[in-house]
């Protein structure tokens, strides 16, 4: 079906607590989407993942319809659930936090990849590693 | 209250190490702006549009995180902590991957993006009998269908979800003269309140948010409904005994347009509500848990007599089975 796209927007937010409450509801509300309808449908969908931040796309269409699709988590948050760590490094190049293995990275980098834009999983791991470095998190040679 | 919002120049690289250090200090959600994704999304996908909305593309290929804090001294303390991470963050980049990383600020009104798709809600038929009216538009000549004046505000319930909208259509099959009908999750009281108007003769409404409490009343009096006859509720209706005593039973119609999970837990309970001959609709099942949602009202004793489907969405009526019925008369 054709239909003319009216917006798009990229949200990373709570599983199963979207609320009208910033960004959601600036980043919908100028697109006059009914941001409860976003909520209540966005909450169900990502209610087995919760505790987890959530990227999503919001597709507006012209007729102020909409769709989305929810993503993998970023990868901050899946290299600080596999180091079982709360937060990163404040000052990453002095501090380091914890170290993440090889085969952690990877598995992070093979979740990622359909969201990722890199050719290969080791292009993946490459941009995981240069994450979890500037999260004082050491990557295991 | 106020917010500010607060736009941070990145990179596509930068996205990931920036949302990561927000997160760290906890910040819940963010927004993120990346022309050269979306680029790349209606490259993928360009079978499915004819054209765009210009203005989307003549964006510069630039790449923005925003978040917002609130205009208070905890927001702007959270402002500083971000300030201070973004700058290790920035030391950190010797190549400039990360783009400049520079922050903007800009206060935000809370109650502009709750108004503004107001104006996008117009008046509609649902169903045979209804015709849904925002308060802001003029009446109109219902054309023999009963209006239903609503102010959707902040919460659930403006008759343009397929689950409500499909509740509607039920109602309108079940309610006759007389009938007494319990509205589980109530929301803005659009369903309570519409059953009311087909000719139900008393509704109890409940709802696990308090502010549920005020807008179904403000939509019961927008509607000339009587205090006597509508009674709301706010509570949990899975765990508070006091509040089950309180609701009752002997019901013609339960209503629940609320989601799998909490139609599975209160199943159990609906008997308790319903009368002999009473008919139970739920709704706001997301299509992959709908088989799951129906074996939950089998084994609580319910027999499925309709099911509706809209979109994505699921709507299924049940009575009580034969047998539990001559076993409790």
């Amino acid at each position: 079906m054709a239909q003319k796209i009216a917006g798009y927007i990229k949200l990373q937010i709570a599983a199963g607590k979207a609320n009208p409450a910033p960004p959601v509801g600036p980043a919908l509300g100028q697109h006059g989407v009914n941001i409860m309808d976003f909520c209540k449908q966005f909450n169900e969908r990502t209610k087995k993942d919760e505790g987890l931040v959530i990227p999503v796309v919001i597709t507006v269409y012209a007729d102020r319809s909409f769709s989305f699709v929810t993503k993998t988590p970023p990868a901050a948050v899946l290299i600080k659930k596999a180091c079982k760590i709360e937060s990163g490094s404040g000052v990453p190049n002095k501090t380091k936090v914890a170290v993440i293995s090889k085969a952690d990275l990877r598995a992070i980098a093979e979740l990622k990849m359909p969201d990722l834009n890199a050719a290969s999983v080791e292009a993946a791991m490459a941009m995981i590693a240069g994450t979890a470095r500037s999260m004082g998190v050491t990557v295991e040679q | 209250m106020e917010w500010i919002k607060a736009s941070v120049s990145t990179a596509s690289k930068g996205i990931e190490p920036l949302t990561g250090r927000l997160y760290g200090i906890g910040i819940t959600g963010v927004e993120i702006e990346d022309t050269e994704d979306y680029k790349r999304f209606l490259e993928q996908h360009k079978q499915y549009w004819d054209y765009i909305d210009e203005g989307l593309l003549d964006k510069k290929n630039d790449v923005r995180v925003i978040f917002y804090v609130s205009k208070n001294a905890f927001g702007l303390e959270t402002l500083v902590l971000a300030r201070e991470t973004i700058a290790a963050l920035k030391e950190l980049d010797t190549n400039g991957e990360f783009g400049s990383l520079e922050i903007s600020l800009e206060s935000i009104n809370e109650e502009d993006w709750a108004e503004n798709w107001k104006k996008y809600f117009k008046t509609m038929p649902v169903g045979e009998k209804i015709l849904i009216r925002p308060e802001w538009e003029q009446a109109a000549d219902g054309g023999g269908r009963t209006v239903f004046v609503v102010n959707p505000g902040m919460t659930f319930g403006t008759g343009t979800h397929e689950s409500t909208r499909m509740c509607i259509c039920a109602l309108e099959t079940y309610i006759k003269e007389g009938t007494r009908v319990l509205d589980l999750g109530c929301g803005s009281g659009i369903l309570s309140v519409i059953s009311l108007l087909l000719g139900a003769k008393s509704a109890v409404a409940v709802d696990i948010d308090p502010n549920c409490e005020k807008v179904a009343y403000e939509n019961a009096l927008r509607n000339g409904i009587k205090k006597d006859d509508y009674t709301v509720y706010s509570g949990n209706i899975i765990t508070d005994d006091e509040l089950k005593s309180k609701i009752g039973g002997g019901f013609d119609i339960v209503v629940a347009n609320i989601v799998a999970d909490v139609i599975i837990a209160i199943a159990p309970d609906i008997k308790q509500y319903l009368k002999n001959d009473g008919v139970f609709i739920c709704s706001g099942i997301i299509d992959f848990r709908e088989a799951q949602t129906a074996k939950a009202l089998l084994d609580s004793g319910l027999e499925i007599i309709n099911i509706r489907r809209e979109g994505e969405w699921s709507a299924i009526a049940a009575k009580l089975c034969q047998e539990l019925k001559s076993s409790s008369s």
